[in-house]
């Protein structure tokens, strides 16, 4: 596989792609950069027809876009601040991973199911019965998704919007666990 | 109505209204109406901050404009579109296999395409 960076992509943007190329074929990369006042750097990848972009900005990191629309006026849907998460994530959807869920989390921290076992309390079993329950978004509880997310290091947030306001039900504080 | 449908309407409104006739204006007008018909029909609050998608289409950001090969024809890059600007107030919004999803002549009449040619 080749594919050409230009010579002044900036250092985030050029270790991005070679994360994500690694151990991929028949992947192609096209980059194109955006504008100056911006310095935004955009980044197609396409596979078997495939197209995924990612946006780069140097004040808020990797934008990951919607693989399946071609909507005007979209924004990114994940965004990521740091190379490798969203190098690993990129690599998930090239895999045909789309919805992000516990295991696609996990794995993009590079934590193991037995390490997230241990970190959250439980057995590793109920780790993965959970993985397979969130993947689709049913059947869990909301206080284990909030504890787990909570002891990866996050917060929860849970907003109901109406065209007239919105509302946040749930925050939770965060964890221990730093990143 | 949804995204789609938005941007239908929101395409239509555009045609309908009177050409600029310099770059600036012609981005006036293309935020000015994407951002007054979300307003009214995406149900979304208008949240400039944000680098989220939250249901609403945005205009291209000024920030993003780059000038195209050395000329003063603007571009600006999105998702899977490139929205040209002319100086003449030209507007051609382009996918990224450069087929035309949208074209609206500047007030002298030419088109961005004339810009390229």
């Amino acid at each position: 596989m080749e594919y050409l960076i230009p010579k002044n992509t900036p250092a985030p943007v050029k270790d991005f792609i070679h994360q994500v190329v690694a151990g991929f074929s028949g992947l192609q990369v096209e980059v194109e950069e955006g504008g100056a006042a911006a310095g935004n750097w955009w980044i197609d990848f396409l596979v078997k027809g495939r197209r995924v972009t990612v946006e780069w900005r140097p004040t808020k990191g990797f934008g990951v876009y919607d693989s399946e629309s071609d909507g005007y006026g979209d924004r990114p849907v994940e965004v990521f601040r740091n190379a490798q998460w969203a190098a690993r994530r990129i690599q998930q959807i090239l895999k045909g991973h789309f919805r992000i869920g516990i295991r696609e989390l996990r794995e993009i921290f590079g934590v193991s199911q037995a390490d997230l076992a241990a970190i959250v309390g439980v057995q590793q079993a109920a780790v993965s019965k959970f993985e397979s329950r969130s993947s689709t978004m049913t059947g869990f509880k909301l206080e284990t998704l909030e504890k787990i997310v909570e002891q990866l290091g996050g917060s929860l947030e849970i907003v109901a919007r109406f065209p007239n306001g919105e509302f946040r039900l749930l925050h939770s504080r965060h964890g221990a666990l730093q990143s | 109505m949804d995204k789609k449908e938005r941007l239908q309407k929101i395409f239509e409104i555009m045609a309908s209204l009177p050409c600029a006739s310099s770059a600036e204006e012609a981005y006036e007008l293309l935020s000015d109406t994407i951002d007054g018909f979300e307003d009214k029909h995406s149900g979304v609050p208008y949240n400039p901050d944000s680098w989220r998608e939250d249901g609403r289409i945005y205009p291209p950001q000024p920030d993003s404009m780059k000038f195209y090969q050395g000329t003063n024809i603007r571009i600006y890059r999105s998702k899977a579109h490139r929205t040209w600007v002319a100086p003449n107030g030209a507007i051609e919004i382009r996918d990224l296999s450069d087929q035309i999803c949208f074209s609206k002549a500047g007030s002298d009449g030419r088109t961005v395409n004339c810009f390229l040619v």
